[in-house]
């Protein structure tokens, strides 16, 4: 049932309906009774009326007369018959009473002769086994009783379509707020998320209004970021394009084969800084919708660091900086982080301290497994990050002051989105040695029935590579 | 022509650089707002082209700053940020031209062109003395109907003489307007141009003012 209107309508009829037909047999209960106590009053006082007259002598008279009714009297007389028995023999009887008594017992009672139904009355005269009987035809007392009841409750029946209507009219107008709400949101464009006015609206509706707004502000904020997220990325995508128009038009102008070659390798070089960061973005924006595809992820920190510090070292060579890593054998470090963005995660970390750690510096991988927590910190011995900027470093496209490093400002903004999406703590502080930076990056460990099975976490490793 | 480029993007700036010097002009490359004052101090640049995100001092300080600092050179903004609220920040803060990221190399010349020639007073592209007529957008020069061949060099230094015809100007803004940070200056080199230009245009159109400079002499007494 999908419809309020409907459903009131329909259990408000059903409601009525059941306290009428309620109703309906209370009465006939009552006047049923009422009506028969009436009649047996009616009885009994005939019965009386008849025993004076016989004692008086003058029954015979009665049980002469005709039998027919008169002009003046009333449809229901016919109903009403008598007998007089005295010592087993008829002596008289008035009406539709048949020839048999019409009961063998004094007092009321309900008879079945033939097809009729009778109410008898018998009553001893006092005079030696003579008793008279007066009877009343039954069907005339339920007649009545339908009469009274049924037209007591007609008009109350015939207002049944009357109420039904009154009843819609009444939801109608119950659900008017709730109508003009929907016009209100229908008419809407998109980027109409203004709240809207709750003090207005009836107190049931609040509620929804105030869940509404809630969400249309969470909308609001998520649009924001996308915009802001476009325009920055169009923004970003500029400088590289310009490097790739710059160094074309160098090399479609010179006449020089070296200057032209040089060119086009500049140009090479812009091709390739648009494309990671074009790849870095897709990972932000991938990361920014697949908040629901956290849960249950689990991946080895263990396998992720060595399978990263292994894909680095042949940079950290060109650079001459030793790449140490302390690692521990045979346990696996699991940590509740899906295993595609655990290597984005220790990737772009160890990226960053190669980058900015001069050549012939130091970098340091550790991981260590704790009882509820697995840490990794990785170590450089580059300029570090002045504290002020420690929180900056990690908004988009963010570089701190005198940054010579190519970058686009991404690398930590995706390492704090998977942190946020996975609950993972980072916090950036000063080398232990006093220069350099070192980063620590605390994860819980996954949910005891999250634990994949032995070999499953590798194969995730291989692929996701 | 001598322009400052202001750039930290390494590939950028050195497009900037090789786009430039391919159509005739020096450009030095300073890669933050610091070197950039520092070079405008103790050298005489005609147009500056300036990144506006920086590291350290952002480029709309350095501009207000040098304007501050009663700096008048003609300055072109050359950035990423397209929004109209941006450029009209830009051109308030001093910015004589703005121009946005990714652009044409062509464009960017014939603008840092324009403003030079604003800078000089001229508002044609051509420069006449007499019967010598320079055009600063082609740069090529005419004597009466015949064209002139000029090494770049040679031009440089005649189209700064021609500006401030029969006026002194001082070796050393000659200097810095025809020598780059890039170019190895031998002590005679000015010497040579000049003697290679009196020989073009004849000897009496180039007058040495000694210890001083140069003078062009836009009517030279028959």
């Amino acid at each position: 049932m999908r419809s309020i209107r409907r459903r009131l309508l329909l259990s408000l009829s059903l409601v009525w309906t059941v306290i009428w037909i309620a109703i309906a047999l209370i009465a006939w209960n009552r006047s049923g009774h009422e009506v028969g106590e009436l009649m047996d009053a009616q009885l009994a006082q005939t019965a009386h009326f008849l025993r004076q007259i016989t004692l008086a002598g003058d029954l015979p008279s009665i049980a002469g007369a005709p039998q027919t009714l008169s002009p003046i009297g009333h449809p229901y007389e016919s109903m009403i018959s008598f007998q007089l028995w005295r010592e087993g023999v008829l002596i008289g009887s008035f009406g539709a009473a048949p020839l048999e008594p019409l009961a063998r017992q004094s007092g009321f009672s309900d008879q079945t002769l033939g097809s009729t139904q009778w109410r008898v009355f018998g009553f001893p005269t006092g005079r030696s086994d003579e008793v008279i009987y007066v009877a009343q035809n039954d069907g005339i007392r339920r007649e009545l009783i339908e009469y009274l009841t049924l037209h007591a409750l007609q008009p109350i029946l015939w207002s049944l379509p009357l109420t039904v209507f009154l009843i819609w009219l009444a939801i109608t107008d119950g659900l008017l707020p709730l109508s003009r709400l929907a016009r209100a949101i229908g008419h809407r464009s998109a980027e109409q998320l203004a709240p809207i006015d709750a003090r207005r609206v009836p107190g049931e509706i609040r509620p929804l209004i105030h869940a509404l707004n809630g969400l249309m502000a969470r909308l609001e904020q998520a649009l924001d970021a996308e915009r802001h997220f476009a325009a920055d990325a169009s923004h970003e995508l500029r400088t590289p394009f310009a490097i790739i128009r710059t160094h074309a038009q160098i090399a479609q102008r010179s006449r020089d084969p070296e200057e032209r070659s040089e060119a086009l390798g500049k140009l090479i070089r812009g091709v390739d800084r648009a494309t990671h960061l074009i790849a870095q973005l897709l990972i932000l924006s991938r990361l920014q919708s697949r908040a629901h595809e956290t849960e249950h992820a689990t991946c080895s920190l263990v396998q992720t660091a060595k399978q990263a510090v292994a894909d680095k070292q042949g940079t950290a060579r060109a650079k001459s900086i030793e790449l140490a890593c302390k690692i521990p054998e045979g346990e696996p470090g699991l940590v509740g982080v899906s295993p595609g963005a655990l290597s984005i995660l220790v990737g772009n970390l160890l990226d960053n301290a190669i980058k900015y750690t001069p050549v012939g510096g130091r970098v340091a991988v550790t991981v260590s497994v704790r009882r509820e927590q697995v840490l990794l910190r990785m170590e450089d011995s580059g300029r570090g990050i002045p504290a002020e900027d420690r929180t900056r470093v990690f908004d988009r496209f963010y570089r701190p002051p005198g940054q010579t490093e190519p970058g686009a400002g991404l690398g930590l903004a995706i390492v704090r989105r998977i942190c946020e999406l996975h609950g993972v703590g980072i916090e950036l502080l000063d080398a232990e040695d006093g220069q350099g930076l070192l980063v620590e990056v605390v994860f819980c460990k996954p949910a005891a029935d999250s634990v994949p099975h032995p070999g499953r976490d590798r194969s995730h490793q291989i692929t996701e590579q | 022509m001598r322009i400052l480029i202001v750039e930290d993007d390494l590939l950028l700036g050195a497009g900037l650089q090789t786009g430039l010097g391919q159509d005739g002009y020096l450009a030095d490359w300073v890669h933050s707002a610091d070197p950039a004052e520092h070079a405008l101090r103790i050298e005489h640049f005609d147009v500056m082209v300036l990144d506006l995100g920086l590291p350290g001092r952002d480029g709309l300080a350095l501009l207000r700053d040098l304007r501050r600092q009663g700096i008048d050179l003609p300055i072109l903004i050359l950035t990423a940020r397209d929004a109209i609220a941006d450029k009209v920040a830009g051109l308030d803060a001093g910015a004589d031209d703005y121009l946005v990221k990714p652009f044409d190399l062509d464009e960017l010349s014939a603008r840092i062109r324009a403003l030079a020639r604003r800078r000089e007073g001229h508002a044609t592209p051509l420069l006449q003395a007499g019967a010598l007529a320079l055009d600063t957008n082609r740069r090529t020069v005419t004597l009466g109907e015949q064209p002139l061949s000029l090494s770049p060099k040679e031009y440089a230094l005649l189209e700064k003489l021609v500006a401030n015809a029969d006026r002194v100007v001082p070796r050393a803004r000659l200097a810095a307007a025809t020598y780059g940070w890039r170019d190895e200056i031998e002590s005679n080199a000015m010497e040579v141009h000049i003697h290679n230009l009196r020989q073009k245009l004849g000897k009496h159109r180039i007058l040495t003012v000694r210890g001083v400079g140069y003078r062009f002499v836009s009517e030279p007494s028959p």
